[in-house]
Protein backbone atom coordinates (compact mmCIF):
# COMPACT_ATOMS: atom_id res chain seq x y z
CA UNK A 1 0.00 0.00 0.00
CA UNK A 2 3.20 2.11 0.78
CA UNK A 3 3.68 2.49 -2.93
CA UNK A 4 0.47 3.95 -3.99
CA UNK A 5 0.96 6.87 -1.46
CA UNK A 6 4.54 7.31 -2.31
CA UNK A 7 4.48 6.24 -6.28
CA UNK A 8 8.16 7.50 -6.59
CA UNK A 9 9.88 4.74 -4.43
CA UNK A 10 11.14 1.79 -6.33
CA UNK A 11 9.04 -1.48 -6.08
CA UNK A 12 10.07 -4.86 -5.93
CA UNK A 13 9.08 -6.12 -9.62
CA UNK A 14 8.59 -9.93 -9.01
CA UNK A 15 6.40 -10.22 -12.11
CA UNK A 16 8.84 -9.18 -14.38
CA UNK A 17 11.83 -11.03 -12.63
CA UNK A 18 9.36 -14.03 -12.96
CA UNK A 19 9.23 -13.40 -16.81
CA UNK A 20 13.41 -12.82 -17.26
CA UNK A 21 13.50 -15.98 -15.34
CA UNK A 22 11.09 -18.27 -17.43
CA UNK A 23 12.63 -16.57 -20.66
CA UNK A 24 15.88 -18.30 -19.98
CA UNK A 25 14.87 -21.41 -18.49
CA UNK A 26 12.98 -22.26 -21.66
CA UNK A 27 15.54 -22.16 -23.73
CA UNK A 28 17.87 -24.14 -21.80
CA UNK A 29 15.36 -26.76 -21.42
CA UNK A 30 15.01 -27.00 -25.43
CA UNK A 31 18.24 -26.88 -26.17
CA UNK A 32 20.42 -28.01 -23.45
CA UNK A 33 23.22 -25.66 -24.20
CA UNK A 34 25.93 -25.22 -21.96
CA UNK A 35 28.32 -21.89 -21.95
CA UNK A 36 31.10 -23.98 -22.83
CA UNK A 37 29.40 -25.58 -25.44
CA UNK A 38 28.33 -21.97 -26.83
CA UNK A 39 32.02 -20.81 -26.56
CA UNK A 40 33.30 -23.99 -28.92
CA UNK A 41 31.00 -22.97 -30.97
CA UNK A 42 32.03 -19.49 -31.06
CA UNK A 43 35.48 -20.80 -31.59
CA UNK A 44 34.60 -22.84 -34.73
CA UNK A 45 32.86 -19.74 -36.12
CA UNK A 46 35.48 -17.47 -36.11
CA UNK A 47 37.95 -19.94 -37.61
CA UNK A 48 35.94 -20.96 -40.36
CA UNK A 49 34.76 -16.97 -40.98
CA UNK A 50 38.27 -15.68 -40.30
CA UNK A 51 39.13 -17.64 -44.02
CA UNK A 52 36.92 -15.04 -45.80
CA UNK A 53 36.95 -11.89 -43.62
CA UNK A 54 38.23 -10.01 -40.81
CA UNK A 55 35.97 -10.41 -37.42
CA UNK A 56 36.03 -8.89 -34.19
CA UNK A 57 36.00 -11.80 -31.94
CA UNK A 58 35.18 -9.96 -29.13
CA UNK A 59 32.21 -8.27 -30.36
CA UNK A 60 30.46 -11.40 -31.38
CA UNK A 61 27.05 -12.28 -29.59
CA UNK A 62 25.17 -15.46 -29.89
CA UNK A 63 21.60 -15.88 -28.33
CA UNK A 64 19.49 -18.90 -28.63
CA UNK A 65 15.93 -17.34 -28.90
CA UNK A 66 12.85 -19.07 -28.15
CA UNK A 67 10.24 -19.24 -30.59
CA UNK A 68 7.46 -21.26 -32.84
CA UNK A 69 7.48 -23.48 -34.52
CA UNK A 70 11.39 -23.42 -33.82
CA UNK A 71 14.08 -22.44 -31.75
CA UNK A 72 16.82 -20.42 -33.53
CA UNK A 73 20.64 -19.31 -32.75
CA UNK A 74 21.16 -16.03 -33.76
CA UNK A 75 24.69 -14.43 -34.16
CA UNK A 76 26.09 -11.27 -34.75
CA UNK A 77 29.23 -11.07 -36.08
CA UNK A 78 31.04 -7.61 -36.71
CA UNK A 79 33.11 -7.55 -39.72
CA UNK A 80 36.16 -4.95 -39.34
CA UNK A 81 37.25 -5.77 -43.06
CA UNK A 82 37.14 -7.63 -45.98
CA UNK A 83 40.07 -8.40 -47.82
CA UNK A 84 39.22 -9.70 -51.15
CA UNK A 85 35.65 -8.18 -51.73
CA UNK A 86 36.50 -9.64 -55.56
CA UNK A 87 35.52 -13.13 -54.13
CA UNK A 88 32.72 -12.08 -51.52
CA UNK B 1 -19.86 -30.67 -37.74
CA UNK B 2 -18.24 -32.27 -34.26
CA UNK B 3 -15.42 -31.14 -32.96
CA UNK B 4 -12.94 -33.51 -30.53
CA UNK B 5 -11.06 -30.83 -28.28
CA UNK B 6 -8.51 -31.64 -25.34
CA UNK B 7 -8.18 -29.81 -22.09
CA UNK B 8 -4.26 -30.14 -20.81
CA UNK B 9 -1.53 -28.30 -18.92
CA UNK B 10 0.92 -30.69 -17.97
CA UNK B 11 1.15 -29.35 -14.00
CA UNK B 12 -1.60 -30.12 -12.19
CA UNK B 13 -3.74 -28.71 -10.00
CA UNK B 14 -4.20 -25.25 -12.88
CA UNK B 15 -7.50 -25.23 -13.35
CA UNK B 16 -8.18 -28.83 -16.35
CA UNK B 17 -11.04 -30.45 -14.36
CA UNK B 18 -12.50 -26.94 -13.52
CA UNK B 19 -11.82 -25.48 -16.98
CA UNK B 20 -13.93 -28.57 -18.77
CA UNK B 21 -16.46 -28.66 -16.69
CA UNK B 22 -17.44 -25.17 -17.45
CA UNK B 23 -16.44 -25.19 -20.90
CA UNK B 24 -18.53 -28.34 -21.24
CA UNK B 25 -21.83 -26.75 -19.32
CA UNK B 26 -21.40 -23.32 -21.34
CA UNK B 27 -21.50 -25.14 -24.79
CA UNK B 28 -24.16 -27.21 -23.66
CA UNK B 29 -26.31 -23.74 -22.31
CA UNK B 30 -25.35 -22.24 -25.59
CA UNK B 31 -27.60 -25.22 -27.28
CA UNK B 32 -24.42 -27.28 -28.43
CA UNK B 33 -24.92 -31.34 -27.90
CA UNK B 34 -21.88 -31.64 -25.93
CA UNK B 35 -19.86 -34.40 -24.16
CA UNK B 36 -17.27 -33.75 -21.97
CA UNK B 37 -14.77 -37.37 -21.22
CA UNK B 38 -12.57 -37.87 -18.54
CA UNK B 39 -9.88 -39.28 -19.55
CA UNK B 40 -7.96 -39.31 -16.15
CA UNK B 41 -7.72 -43.14 -15.04
CA UNK B 42 -7.37 -43.48 -11.79
CA UNK B 43 -8.07 -39.81 -10.98
CA UNK B 44 -10.83 -39.40 -11.55
CA UNK B 45 -12.80 -35.68 -10.82
CA UNK B 46 -14.62 -34.69 -13.67
CA UNK B 47 -17.59 -36.38 -11.85
CA UNK B 48 -17.58 -34.65 -8.49
CA UNK B 49 -16.40 -31.11 -10.23
CA UNK B 50 -19.98 -31.91 -12.13
CA UNK B 51 -21.83 -32.95 -9.35
CA UNK B 52 -22.80 -36.34 -11.24
CA UNK B 53 -20.99 -38.78 -8.69
CA UNK B 54 -23.88 -40.40 -7.79
CA UNK B 55 -24.63 -41.35 -11.08
CA UNK B 56 -21.68 -43.43 -12.41
CA UNK B 57 -22.31 -47.00 -13.79
CA UNK B 58 -20.51 -47.99 -16.03
CA UNK B 59 -17.15 -46.11 -17.07
CA UNK B 60 -14.58 -44.74 -20.23
CA UNK B 61 -12.80 -48.24 -19.47
CA UNK B 62 -15.81 -50.52 -19.88
CA UNK B 63 -16.87 -48.87 -22.65
CA UNK B 64 -13.64 -49.34 -24.57
CA UNK B 65 -13.04 -52.97 -23.30
CA UNK B 66 -17.27 -53.78 -24.56
CA UNK B 67 -18.60 -54.33 -21.10
CA UNK B 68 -21.42 -51.98 -22.08
CA UNK B 69 -22.91 -50.12 -24.76
CA UNK B 70 -21.48 -46.11 -25.13
CA UNK B 71 -25.18 -45.06 -24.29
CA UNK B 72 -25.05 -47.28 -21.16
CA UNK B 73 -21.93 -45.57 -19.79
CA UNK B 74 -23.19 -41.79 -20.78
CA UNK B 75 -24.45 -39.71 -17.87
CA UNK B 76 -26.80 -37.28 -18.87
CA UNK B 77 -27.25 -33.52 -17.58
CA UNK B 78 -30.30 -33.38 -15.60
CA UNK B 79 -29.68 -30.16 -15.64
CA UNK B 80 -28.74 -29.21 -19.19
CA UNK B 81 -30.24 -31.58 -21.97
CA UNK B 82 -28.07 -31.17 -24.47
CA UNK B 83 -24.72 -32.12 -21.98
CA UNK B 84 -23.22 -35.99 -21.05
CA UNK B 85 -20.29 -37.00 -19.03
CA UNK B 86 -18.40 -40.32 -19.72
CA UNK B 87 -16.95 -40.77 -16.20
CA UNK B 88 -13.11 -42.51 -15.86
CA UNK B 89 -12.52 -45.26 -14.03
CA UNK B 90 -11.18 -45.12 -10.31
CA UNK B 91 -9.72 -48.63 -10.25
CA UNK B 92 -7.41 -49.12 -12.84
CA UNK B 93 -4.80 -47.60 -14.55
CA UNK B 94 -3.27 -44.97 -17.79
CA UNK B 95 -2.58 -48.34 -19.39
CA UNK B 96 -6.35 -49.83 -19.38
CA UNK B 97 -6.78 -47.84 -22.85
CA UNK B 98 -4.31 -46.82 -25.69
CA UNK B 99 -4.18 -43.90 -28.22
CA UNK B 100 -5.83 -45.91 -30.87
CA UNK B 101 -8.78 -46.77 -28.39
CA UNK B 102 -9.22 -43.49 -27.64
CA UNK B 103 -9.16 -42.15 -31.07
CA UNK B 104 -12.14 -44.66 -31.99
CA UNK B 105 -13.82 -43.72 -29.15
CA UNK B 106 -14.08 -39.88 -29.95
CA UNK B 107 -15.19 -40.54 -33.38
CA UNK B 108 -17.68 -43.20 -32.74
CA UNK B 109 -19.10 -39.91 -30.51
CA UNK B 110 -18.96 -37.62 -33.76
CA UNK B 111 -22.26 -38.24 -34.94
CA UNK B 112 -24.33 -37.87 -31.72
CA UNK B 113 -22.41 -34.25 -30.79
CA UNK B 114 -21.25 -31.38 -31.82
CA UNK B 115 -18.60 -30.83 -28.90
CA UNK B 116 -16.69 -34.07 -27.78
CA UNK B 117 -14.40 -32.34 -24.41
CA UNK B 118 -11.85 -34.39 -22.85
CA UNK B 119 -10.38 -33.49 -19.60
CA UNK B 120 -6.48 -34.53 -19.83
CA UNK B 121 -4.66 -35.43 -16.80
CA UNK B 122 -1.44 -33.81 -15.84
CA UNK B 123 2.24 -35.02 -16.62
CA UNK B 124 3.09 -36.30 -20.72
CA UNK B 125 3.06 -39.70 -20.30
CA UNK B 126 0.66 -42.36 -21.26
CA UNK B 127 -2.62 -40.56 -20.03
CA UNK B 128 -1.57 -37.46 -21.85
CA UNK B 129 -1.01 -39.08 -25.14
CA UNK B 130 -4.38 -41.03 -24.72
CA UNK B 131 -6.34 -37.93 -24.16
CA UNK B 132 -4.60 -35.56 -27.11
CA UNK B 133 -5.00 -39.25 -29.73
CA UNK B 134 -8.54 -37.95 -31.17
CA UNK B 135 -8.55 -34.34 -30.52
CA UNK B 136 -8.80 -32.00 -33.57
CA UNK B 137 -7.74 -29.20 -30.94
CA UNK B 138 -6.13 -28.28 -27.59
CA UNK B 139 -6.60 -25.62 -25.03
CA UNK B 140 -4.35 -25.56 -23.04
CA UNK B 141 -4.59 -24.05 -19.24
CA UNK B 142 -1.99 -22.33 -17.24
CA UNK B 143 -2.16 -20.19 -14.38
CA UNK B 144 0.69 -16.84 -14.48
CA UNK B 145 3.00 -18.69 -12.42
CA UNK B 146 6.97 -19.60 -13.64
CA UNK B 147 6.24 -23.61 -13.20
CA UNK B 148 2.71 -23.92 -14.62
CA UNK B 149 4.09 -21.77 -17.58
CA UNK B 150 7.55 -23.65 -18.09
CA UNK B 151 4.89 -27.17 -18.04
CA UNK B 152 2.53 -25.72 -20.67
CA UNK B 153 5.71 -24.98 -22.92
CA UNK B 154 6.60 -28.33 -22.90
CA UNK B 155 2.95 -29.11 -23.39
CA UNK B 156 2.13 -26.57 -26.79
CA UNK B 157 5.50 -28.67 -28.00
CA UNK B 158 4.46 -31.96 -27.27
CA UNK B 159 1.16 -30.61 -29.22
CA UNK B 160 2.64 -29.34 -32.49
CA UNK B 161 5.00 -32.50 -33.08
CA UNK B 162 1.58 -34.54 -32.81
CA UNK B 163 0.32 -32.40 -35.54
CA UNK B 164 -2.40 -30.95 -33.72
CA UNK B 165 -4.53 -28.93 -35.66
CA UNK B 166 -5.65 -26.19 -33.13
CA UNK B 167 -3.85 -24.96 -29.69
CA UNK B 168 -5.11 -22.27 -27.72
CA UNK B 169 -4.34 -21.24 -24.52
CA UNK B 170 -6.58 -20.20 -21.39
CA UNK B 171 -4.61 -18.07 -18.60
CA UNK B 172 -6.26 -19.22 -15.57
CA UNK B 173 -5.95 -17.35 -12.13
CA UNK B 174 -5.08 -14.18 -12.74
CA UNK B 175 -5.49 -11.35 -10.17
CA UNK B 176 -5.43 -8.27 -11.68
CA UNK B 177 -4.67 -6.69 -8.55
CA UNK B 178 -1.12 -8.24 -8.45
CA UNK B 179 -0.93 -7.54 -12.20
CA UNK B 180 -1.59 -4.11 -11.57
CA UNK B 181 1.56 -3.95 -9.24
CA UNK B 182 3.85 -5.78 -11.16
CA UNK B 183 3.84 -9.09 -8.49
CA UNK B 184 2.33 -11.44 -11.37
CA UNK B 185 2.73 -11.78 -14.97
CA UNK B 186 0.17 -10.16 -17.17
CA UNK B 187 -1.92 -12.19 -20.28
CA UNK B 188 0.67 -9.83 -22.46
CA UNK B 189 3.77 -11.27 -20.88
CA UNK B 190 2.36 -15.11 -21.28
CA UNK B 191 1.50 -14.48 -24.52
CA UNK B 192 4.97 -13.14 -25.31
CA UNK B 193 6.98 -16.28 -23.21
CA UNK B 194 4.51 -19.08 -25.35
CA UNK B 195 3.68 -17.80 -28.34
CA UNK B 196 0.48 -18.94 -28.70
CA UNK B 197 -3.11 -17.12 -29.30
CA UNK B 198 -4.93 -16.58 -25.95
CA UNK B 199 -8.68 -17.75 -26.03
CA UNK B 200 -9.50 -16.50 -22.83
CA UNK B 201 -8.20 -15.03 -19.25
CA UNK B 202 -10.10 -16.56 -16.01
CA UNK B 203 -9.79 -14.31 -13.15
CA UNK B 204 -9.04 -16.00 -9.54
CA UNK B 205 -12.66 -15.71 -8.34
CA UNK B 206 -13.49 -17.78 -4.84
CA UNK B 207 -16.86 -18.09 -5.99
CA UNK B 208 -15.03 -20.79 -7.84
CA UNK B 209 -14.50 -23.17 -4.65
CA UNK B 210 -17.94 -22.50 -3.89
CA UNK B 211 -19.37 -23.60 -7.41
CA UNK B 212 -16.75 -26.67 -6.57
CA UNK B 213 -17.88 -27.37 -3.12
CA UNK B 214 -21.77 -27.14 -5.00
CA UNK B 215 -20.60 -29.40 -7.99
CA UNK B 216 -22.30 -26.80 -10.02
CA UNK B 217 -20.67 -25.47 -13.22
CA UNK B 218 -20.85 -21.60 -12.89
CA UNK B 219 -20.21 -21.03 -15.96
CA UNK B 220 -22.75 -17.97 -17.09
CA UNK B 221 -23.76 -17.04 -13.80
CA UNK B 222 -23.25 -13.30 -12.50
CA UNK B 223 -19.34 -13.95 -11.30
CA UNK B 224 -16.38 -12.60 -13.47
CA UNK B 225 -15.29 -16.29 -13.89
CA UNK B 226 -18.44 -17.15 -15.51
CA UNK B 227 -18.36 -14.51 -17.65
CA UNK B 228 -15.09 -15.43 -18.47
CA UNK B 229 -15.61 -19.01 -19.36
CA UNK B 230 -18.51 -18.34 -21.34
CA UNK B 231 -17.06 -16.24 -23.47
CA UNK B 232 -14.12 -18.64 -23.63
CA UNK B 233 -17.50 -20.89 -25.32
CA UNK B 234 -18.60 -18.19 -27.68
CA UNK B 235 -14.74 -17.81 -29.37
CA UNK B 236 -14.55 -21.77 -29.92
CA UNK B 237 -18.11 -21.28 -31.36
CA UNK B 238 -16.16 -18.73 -33.63
CA UNK B 239 -17.60 -15.61 -32.41
CA UNK B 240 -15.63 -12.46 -31.88
CA UNK B 241 -15.96 -11.63 -28.32
CA UNK B 242 -13.37 -8.83 -26.61
CA UNK B 243 -11.78 -9.88 -23.75
CA UNK B 244 -13.08 -9.10 -20.12
CA UNK B 245 -12.27 -5.96 -18.19
CA UNK B 246 -11.10 -7.43 -15.40
CA UNK B 247 -10.32 -4.09 -13.78
CA UNK B 248 -13.07 -4.11 -11.80
CA UNK B 249 -12.11 -5.01 -8.23
CA UNK B 250 -13.06 -8.62 -8.08
CA UNK B 251 -13.94 -9.18 -4.18
CA UNK B 252 -16.26 -6.10 -4.68
CA UNK B 253 -17.55 -7.46 -7.60
CA UNK B 254 -18.49 -11.13 -6.18
CA UNK B 255 -19.65 -9.78 -2.73
CA UNK B 256 -21.98 -7.45 -4.74
CA UNK B 257 -23.51 -10.57 -6.76
CA UNK B 258 -24.51 -12.30 -3.74
CA UNK B 259 -25.99 -9.74 -2.41
CA UNK B 260 -28.06 -9.57 -5.55
CA UNK B 261 -28.28 -13.23 -5.15
CA UNK B 262 -30.05 -12.97 -2.17
CA UNK B 263 -32.45 -10.01 -2.74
Amino acid sequence: MVWHVFPGIPKNHSGSLAKKRLKVVLVTDKVDCSPELIDRMKDDMVRVISKYMTIDREGIEIRIVNGRPQTALYAAIPILDIPNKGIC
Amino acid sequence: MSEVIVITSGKGGVGKTTTSANIGTGLAILGKRTVLIDTDIGLRNLDVVMGLENRIVYNLVDVVEGNCRMKQALIRDKRYPNLYLLPSAQTRDKSAVSPEQMRKLTDDLRDEFDYILLDCPAGIERGFQNAIAGADRALVVTTPEVSAIRDADRIIGLLEAADMGMIDLIVNRIRMDMVRRGDMMSMDDVMDILAVNVIGVVPDDESIVISTNQGEPLVGMGSLAGQAFLNICRRLMGEQIPFLSLDTQPKFFSRLSRILKKA
